[in-house]
């Protein structure tokens, strides 16, 4: 996933930012709410983690004003005000979830993936799609039963493919859904290494090209994969 | 005791000594009267007799008949007495008791007596000539009944009605401390948090300056308390995104692949420590200055010592942030603001200034703690606060906003606390020269 984490304690936005990567995110964090609308419209973010107490205005002042402008994210409030009155006012601002602190990162990391799976229209915690099955909470991929290992990058285009069974995807999106701008711009060819990768590990026919457009997923039936 | 038992007992000590006090005079009314009206009986009884000895001369030694027979009603006539003598002390007349009167040629009066043992009051009339001497006498002890019977028939319905006396004063006493009973009755009742002032709107006078008082501690108990739950809520607040910090720094700690990756999440686990560590503590240091009215010790303060203490302690930040500490006494080598206090308590607070001023100042920047004769001042070069910004300064927890440097929010507040112990005020202003801010402390007065 692709997570914006908006939280102006220093200490604590670091934190939550390497440990959603750890988890395999691609995660932008932003200390205030004005980089983090103009980091909205630059990528395509799957789900935001949001701080209430932001210096440059009340966070519920920005869910207002995203969700008035039709923006559809996930939005996750991660914050100290515990009162009732406040979890209220945070959810009818049109949050998806609302986390008082502390919390432990993996549960974090749980609500995430349960708001981007609302956000995908499943039901279901393991995604499936033929002879393949991906756990995005054991960040485990099946095919045909089988356990295959996949690293982080490949699971992260794995997660995106999935997410949008019947869309083609762009090169750019998929690079924008791999990587955060912690790192610079990714390599040339890194995202046709990484799906050349899957392709190997998985079946050939796992992701289909669509010249000119993109990227796809492909059948996953039994017979897409040649008898070895 | 009770207030109700002792005013009981006051009434029920109190009211007989009354009574007695009453009886003594209505007693002593009763024996005058009686006296003279016995006294006017025996005189006139005297003259009468020298009246008809005048008349026909009565022979020698004659004895008026005693009024024996008939019915002498209540009348007891053997307690009067009446003797005549003539001017050689022959008793002339007499009645059976009267033979006993002593004769007193010289007496011309009423003369208390005792005859066989018993008190008589006896009148002797001389006659004008001085041929008789007429003596009329009586026993005291019938003047004693009438008095004592008189008083006794006082006394008795007093007697009588002062079971009903006592019943009506206990009613009366409790009728008195009803608003007093209502009122324990009503604290009684009450939980630990019912602060409401106490609403007696019949309550007698009396009890107005108590009710009064006590709305009072109520009003101030209240507010500790309030301050107390703000306090414990702020905390509670407060606490919140520094344990998130450190929960999600250890779980990266946890989740760290190679040394490099773990030695830098131990170094963040360590500052995420180092700030829970510094905002408990200063919670810790304002929760007990909170609760102390004075300084546990008051001793002249060596302020050199003191800011040698302070600034020791804060070379560290100074460092990190390349600032420079500089401390200056007054110039004419006069005493640095003469204070008596606590002197660990000073340091506390010269230590939360200097950190204010060293965090909250320009890297590579100047603080400077200038000692007046009659004010302290700490300066650094950091941005002036706006008027809004110096309103909340000692909010407990406010931070300005956008801060890099982290902070509790608590040490302006632990300042004013620590000043105000001492009689001293801390405000903030511009500096003189308008490059930076300044926190200067002066006494109060």
């Amino acid at each position: 996933m692709r997570l914006l984490v908006v939280e102006d304690d220093s200490q604590l936005g670091e934190a939550l930012m390497l440990g959603l990567r750890q988890r395999g995110h691609a995660v932008d964090w932003f200390r205030d709410g004005a980089p983090a609308d103009a980091a909205l419209g630059g990528a395509p973010y799957d789900a935001m983690v949001l701080d209430l107490g932001l210096p440059g205005g009340d966070g519920i002042v920005w869910l207002k004003r995203w969700r008035g402008k039709g923006q559809a994210l996930p939005v996750l409030i991660l914050t100290a005000r515990d009162g009732v009155r406040q979890r209220i006012a945070g959810l009818d601002a049109g949050a998806d979830d609302y986390l008082i602190k502390p919390i432990a990162l993996d549960e974090l990391a749980a609500r995430l993936r349960a708001l981007q799976r609302r956000a995908s229209g499943r039901a279901q915690s393991v995604w499936q799609h033929g002879m393949l099955e991906y756990d995005p909470a054991a960040k485990q991929v099946r095919w045909a039963g089988r356990v295959v290992e996949l690293t982080g990058r490949e699971l992260a285009l794995l997660e995106a493919l999935m997410t949008y069974p019947q869309r083609v995807l762009s090169k750019e999106l998929l690079k924008d859904k791999l990587y955060d701008w912690s790192g610079g711009e990714p390599e040339g060819n890194a995202l046709e290494v990484h799906i050349h990768h899957l392709r190997r590990k998985l079946a050939p026919a796992v992701v289909r090209t669509v010249r000119g457009l993109g990227y796809a997923l492909g059948s996953c039936e039994p017979d897409s994969r040649p008898a070895a | 005791m009770s207030l109700r038992r002792r005013l009981l007992l006051y009434l029920l000590f109190c009211a007989p000594l009354v009574w007695g006090a009453a009886l003594w005079v209505s007693a002593d009314r009763a024996r005058h009267e009686v006296n003279e009206l016995f006294d006017t009986q025996i005189m006139r009884l005297a003259r009468q007799v020298q009246a008809t000895l005048y008349g026909p001369h009565a022979s020698a030694s004659a004895e008026v008949p005693a009024a024996s027979g008939g019915d002498p009603g209540e009348a007891d006539v053997r307690d009067m007495a009446v003797a005549v003598w003539d001017r050689d002390g022959n008793l002339l007349l007499s009645d059976r008791e009267g033979v006993e009167l002593p004769r007193r040629a010289e007496a011309s009066d009423f003369v208390d007596l005792v005859l066989d043992g018993e008190p008589w009051r006896v009148y002797y009339l001389q006659s004008q000539g001085g041929e008789w001497l007429v003596a009329a006498g009586q026993k005291a002890e019938e003047r004693d009944e009438l008095v004592f019977s008189l008083t006794t028939s006082q006394l008795a319905p007093w007697l009588l009605v002062l079971p009903v006396l006592l019943l009506a004063m206990a009613w009366a006493v409790r009728q008195a401390m009803a608003p007093l009973t209502r009122l324990s009755a009503e604290l009684a009742a009450r939980g630990p948090d019912e602060l409401q002032p106490l609403e007696q709107p019949r309550a007698p006078q009396e009890l107005q300056p108590l009710l009064n008082a006590m709305n009072g501690l109520f009003r101030r108990i209240e507010a500790m308390l309030q301050r107390e739950r703000r306090f414990t809520a702020d905390a509670a607040h407060e606490l919140r995104t520094p344990l998130a910090v450190l929960r999600a720094q250890w779980d990266v700690l946890s989740r760290a692949a190679g040394p490099a990756e773990r030695a830098q999440a131990e170094e963040r686990l360590g500052a995420g420590l180092e700030r829970m560590d510094r905002l408990v503590t200063q919670m810790l240091a304002l929760a007990r200055l909170e609760s102390s009215v004075e300084p546990a010790r008051r001793e002249p303060v060596d302020w050199r010592r003191v800011a040698e203490q302070a600034v020791g302690d804060m070379l560290p930040l100074a460092e990190r942030r390349r600032e420079e500490l500089v401390c200056e006494w007054p110039a004419d080598g006069a005493a640095p603001l003469p204070l008596s206090g606590d002197a660990d308590l000073l340091a506390v607070l010269l230590r939360n200034l200097l950190d204010n001023a060293l965090r909250y100042g320009p890297v590579g920047g100047t603080v400077r703690l200038l000692f007046g004769a009659r004010e302290l001042r700490v300066e650094n070069e950091g941005a002036p606060l706006d008027a809004a910004q110096l309103a909340r300064l000692g909010q407990r927890f406010y931070r300005p906003d956008g801060q890099a440097e982290t902070g509790s929010g608590l040490g302006v507040s632990i300042v004013q606390r620590i000043a105000a112990l001492h009689g001293l005020r801390l405000s903030y202003s511009l500096r003189a020269d308008g490059r930076g801010t300044a926190a200067r402390l002066s006494p109060t007065g």
